[in-house]
């Protein structure tokens, strides 16, 4: 069976400025990948290209086999798609946009029903469903994207920034519909420029910047290919500088910051049994301990380096 | 599960097109002022104290011959923003990523159009049918044929409204330029023309005529006003437009602005 989207060389140009440039991109069955970039990566523009909101000016890309810049019709027929904040047309309630969208895919008027009532639970707007959607908020109307896009129960859904535009508990909430995926025959590829919300929901990563693929793969491989991380400590008593260049010393402490007196963080670079020691050293310099957590994800410090690198 | 075919997915996408329409204001605005020009031409012979004509075919000319201004108003309201509004509204983010073609969409969007088109031009003559045969009690055969070439002119002018909503970047811009185009400039064309002495047969306001002069036996023809003015003596030519070349006029209005409108609407991107 094909990967249900392979991105080859795809570039968008606008005007002479490459949005996406010769992007290589494979997302297998069942794999859940996060599209990571900062702002004005790429990110939308590839998954606009994805989802037939956007031609290519050079490249394929192939969902489930078919190459949606030929074929948008039959590439799409296995896909969900959130893109943006969508609107919706005023004039209908979100049943009527949903037997709308649902017998475009040529689903039956039963199965359409039936997966109604469940995708508006999922998204709890059930109460919603007979009220038409003018006046709706911003986060109802996203719920009500995710709804539409989980009607036809796709194998494959792509979603931009899914969570943005929703209140804590809404983007929580979506988390827990996508996590809740994982039990199914589901691919996601989502775009989001939170670290976070990708760990949380991802297990692989395609880091994006400046239109060019940075790095792809687990969330575990590219951790390990750093190898540094950021570690939280807090002491019990204040410390000196005089510890703080001890502690400095030690091996595998790249950089360490003060905070205040009773607290530091260290950025440490190492295997797991060099951390240990370095807990250990610490202690032998007479330092109470109270807490010693890994912060600030080893993830973001590779996504921080391979931006600063590509620019 | 298959996918519908393209036939079948334009008839969806016309479905809940056509009940996008009925159910926006724009609609009931449209039955207002049809109610509002009806009622004001009744008004105007017992003002003037004289009968309504006798002639059924006379007394319904005289409501026919403003249903170019429904048109265009129509037009305007149904088709002037129908695309511009998927892009402006983002709508598009919503509809584009469907199995669905482009192409498609616009046919059912456009199919929704002209059923909404005669749907309220078939409300303006049922009404003007129920007066004329109230007064005169019977009611001519040439509305039907009028009724048929508003029919065509307006799914003309509904052409032309597409176009300019394939490629305008606001709703507002391309209702008023639909609007103006239908009412002001080819009006103005027309009158350039014809003081210029040159049949307008091209244009579609001059063949959209033919909706009220068809209900007058004999069909007017051509003539040529000398006036005098100070002296000097002006000819000013009368053209009234012939049935058949009309009727080739608002077919190929059609196939054109349409071709062009399915062009540009496919190669649109959702950019915003
Ligand atoms: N329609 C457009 N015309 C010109 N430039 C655009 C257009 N859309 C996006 N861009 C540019 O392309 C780059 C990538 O944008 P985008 O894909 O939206 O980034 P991201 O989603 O990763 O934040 C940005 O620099 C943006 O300004
Ligand atoms: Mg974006």
């Amino acid at each position: 069976m094909d990967d249900p989207i392979v991105i080859e060389n795809l570039t968008k140009d606008f005007n002479g400025f490459k949005a996406v440039d010769s992007l290589n991109l494979k997302v297998e069955r069942k794999s859940f990948v996060g599209f990571l970039g900062p702002n004005g990566a790429g990110k939308t523009t590839t998954i606009k290209i994805l989802t037939h909101l956007l031609s290519a000016s050079g490249g394929q890309a192939y969902l489930n086999g078919v190459d949606v810049t030929k074929d948008p019709k039959n590439a799409l027929a296995g896909v969900g798609a959130v893109v943006e904040t969508p609107e919706f047309y005023p004039y209908l309630t979100p049943i009527e946009t949903l037997q709308y969208l649902g017998s475009l895919r040529g689903m039956s008027n039963e199965y359409i029903q039936r997966r109604t009532k469940e995708v508006l639970e999922t998204v709890k707007m059930t109460e919603w469903s007979k009220t038409r959607i003018g006046k709706f908020s911003k986060g109802m109307k996203q719920r009500l994207a995710i709804a539409q896009a989980m009607i036809h129960e796709p194998h494959v859904l792509i979603l931009d920034e899914p969570t943005s535009g929703l209140d804590p508990r809404g983007m929580v909430e979506v988390r827990n519909i996508l996590q809740d995926l994982r039990k199914g025959d589901y691919t996601i590829f989502m775009s989001s420029h939170l670290l976070t919300e990708v760990q949380e929901i991802c297990e692989s990563v395609a880091l994006i910047d400046r239109g060019k693929l940075l790095a792809h793969g687990s969330v575990a491989t590219l951790v390990e290919g750093t190898g540094s991380k950021d570690i939280d400590v807090r002491i019990l008593q204040p410390v000196d500088s005089y510890v703080i260049d001890r502690i400095s010393n030690f091996e595998g402490v790249e950089r360490i910051v003060p905070g205040d007196p009773r607290h530091f963080t260290i950025t440490f670079k190492g295997r797991e049994e060099d951390q240990a020691r370095l807990l250990s050293e610490m202690q032998t310099l007479g330092l109470k301990i109270v807490s010693f957590k890994e912060i600030g994800v080893a993830l973001e410090s590779l996504y921080m380096s391979l931006i600063k690198d590509s620019r | 599960m298959t996918l519908p075919s393209d036939l079948v997915q334009s008839g969806i996408v016309a479905r809940y097109e056509f009940l996008k329409h009925l159910r926006s204001r724009r609609l009931l605005g449209i039955f207002i002022l049809e109610i509002a020009i009806i009622a004001l031409i009744l008004l105007i012979p017992p003002l003037q104290g004289q009968d309504y004509p006798s002639d059924p075919a006379k007394f319904a000319g005289m409501f026919v011959q403003w249903v170019w201004i429904l048109i265009v108003i129509g037009s305007t309201l149904f088709a002037g923003d129908s695309l511009v509004s998927e892009f402006q509204q983002r709508t598009g983010y919503l509809l584009f990523p469907n199995p669905v073609k482009k192409r498609v969409l616009f046919i059912g969007k456009y199919a929704a159009s002209a059923g909404i088109m005669f749907l309220a031009l078939a409300v303006f003559y049922a009404v003007v049918a129920v007066f004329v045969i109230s007064v005169d009690g019977s009611i001519s055969g040439l509305m039907a044929s009028s009724f048929g070439l508003a029919m065509l002119f307006g799914v003309a002018a509904l052409s032309i409204g597409y176009v300019i909503s394939s490629f305008m970047k606001g709703s507002t811009g391309a209702l008023i330029l639909t609007f103006a185009l239908l009412l002001l400039i080819l009006k103005i064309v027309d009158g350039v023309a014809t003081a210029s002495k040159a049949r307008p047969d091209f244009s579609l306001t001059f063949s959209s005529g033919v909706i009220g002069y068809i209900m007058e036996t004999p069909y007017p023809t051509d003539f040529v006003q000398t006036i005098d003015f100070g002296g000097r003596s002006f000819e000013f030519a009368n053209y009234y437009p012939s049935v058949t070349v009309s009727i080739v006029v608002a077919i190929i209005y059609i196939i054109v602005t349409v071709a062009l409108a399915i062009w540009l609407f496919d190669r649109r991107e959702m950019s915003a």
